[in-house]
């Protein structure tokens, strides 16, 4: 599952409980919330790899918003907007809410919201068979090959490899060797005495 | 809710009762009365203000106040770590070990071959995490003691000594987590998704409930190190350096 971890940028507490309430309502994933009262907002970016910011226009104008937006344009951005100033059309606002929208509305568009930023994942999700290709995959993990052999068995790039095991993983939920091991044997795509040889 | 020094420590207790395990590593046991919180934290000769802070970041996800711990000496967030570890290692791991046990030996066909399946896999887990705690008690909780120690009140000649003898460099060891909770994620997943057992599904909910309070439990563990004692860990090692 992709996660994604929202860094809010407001000094107003009301603001960040309540979109980090409304957020977590509307979504089934994985959400990570930080409220951020550093100053050092580069710093709050990258320690906690945060990759979608909601701002206030409380705490910056729109000069400094279309600033963050191009030192930070590998982020999704959102706004809440207290003041009714004018942004900078460049700049692509996953999330526009005004601070006096109705429950109905905020919670339109944070779904909206988190269906556009997550819809390539929630495509995974509901498809969640293996295809034949991750099933094969999925069993030379199981049976402790590394990326690099995996990559050489099959004549593909270790990239792929990586590729094909990031989907097996967000498919499945699982993480690990050992849990994609366990998963390979009560599915029958390895059997135990396979395991039990390399031990 | 935030706990405050005012309330009855029952009080606490009654309205989360996982907080007992907390209370329990500061030493408190039942039968507080009507007391409040700073009265029995007194009695045990407690901070009140660490405690508060702890015991609210357990009761509230939300609530970790990141500058305060950071005023708190390191030691006392060490010491409060070691006995967590304790926790793990001597409650909490054998009580689900016992509970998969029992599941494993009223479970038959296919559900028994997947319950050993996850018994294996919980054991590694638990040796993983075995493992990982040693190396923090051996090497990386006495090397921050120590630190602290000479860092507060270590003259020129015990300072040079004390570089030179340990290049440990804290940040190595910050994202050493990751794998071992991710285990525990993977555990709690299979079992809800294929362990189907007709007889024993109030067994195999208890087994999930108490993986999901390891879970939360070494997650603000985890958190309190990477969050606080890595960073701070981080600064004296600094400071020390330019010092010289």
């Amino acid at each position: 599952m992709e996660n994604i971890t929202l860094g809010i940028l407001t000094k107003s507490y009301v603001i960040s409980r309540g979109i980090q309430f409304i957020i977590s309502k509307n979504s089934g994933l994985s959400i990570n919330i930080i409220p951020s009262s550093e100053n050092d907002i580069d710093q709050f970016i990258a320690d906690n790899k945060i990759n979608m910011l909601i701002i206030s226009d409380s705490l910056y104008n729109s000069k400094s918003i279309t600033k963050l937006y191009k030192t930070h344009n590998d982020l999704y951005f959102g706004i809440v907007r207290c003041n009714d100033i004018a942004i900078n059309s460049m700049i692509d606002l996953k999330l526009d809410i005004n601070i006096n929208d109705s429950e109905d509305i905020i919670n339109k568009k944070v779904s909206d919201f988190i269906n556009t930023t997550t819809s390539a994942n929630r495509l995974s999700i509901e498809n969640s068979e293996l295809s034949k290709r991750e099933i094969e995959i999925l069993r030379m993990v199981a049976l402790g090959h590394t990326n690099q052999v995996i990559a050489d068995l099959l004549f593909i790039s270790k990239h792929t490899v990586v590729t094909h095991r990031k989907k097996i993983t967000a498919k499945l939920g699982i993480k690990t060797i050992s849990g994609l091991t366990v998963y390979a044997l009560l599915n029958n795509i390895i059997e135990t005495n396979e395991v039990e040889k390399l031990n | 809710m935030i706990i405050t020094a005012t309330m009855k420590m029952a009080d606490v207790i009654i309205q989360n009762h996982h907080l007992l395990s907390v209370i329990n590593r500061f030493g408190i046991q039942l039968g507080f009365g009507e007391k409040s919180v700073d009265s029995v934290c007194k009695m045990h000769e407690i901070n009140t203000d660490f405690f508060l802070d702890m015991i609210n970041s357990f009761n509230d996800p939300d609530f970790f106040p990141k500058q305060k711990f950071k005023s708190y000496p390191l030691s006392l967030i060490v010491d409060y770590l070691y006995k967590t570890h304790d926790f793990y290692i001597n409650v909490k791991v054998p009580e689900i070990n016992s509970l998969i046990e029992n599941l494993q030996q009223s479970s038959s066909g296919d559900t028994a071959k997947a319950v050993t399946l996850i018994h294996k896999f919980f054991n590694e887990y638990a040796s993983q995490l075995k493992s990982h705690i040693e190396f923090e008690e051996k090497n990386v909780y006495p090397y921050i003691q120590e630190l602290e120690t000479v860092y507060n009140g270590g003259d020129e000649s015990t300072i040079k000594e004390f570089m030179l003898n340990n290049e440990f460099i804290i940040k190595d060891y910050a994202t050493q987590h990751d794998n071992i909770e991710e285990k525990l994620y993977d555990i709690k997943n299979l079992i809800i998704k294929y362990i189907s057992p007709k007889e024993n599904f109030s067994l195999c909910f208890k087994i999930l409930g108490q993986i999901a309070h390891l879970e939360e439990d070494i997650k603000d563990h985890s958190e309190m190190e990477n969050k606080i004692i890595v960073p701070q860990v981080a600064i004296m090692e600094r400071n020390l350096q330019t010092r010289n």
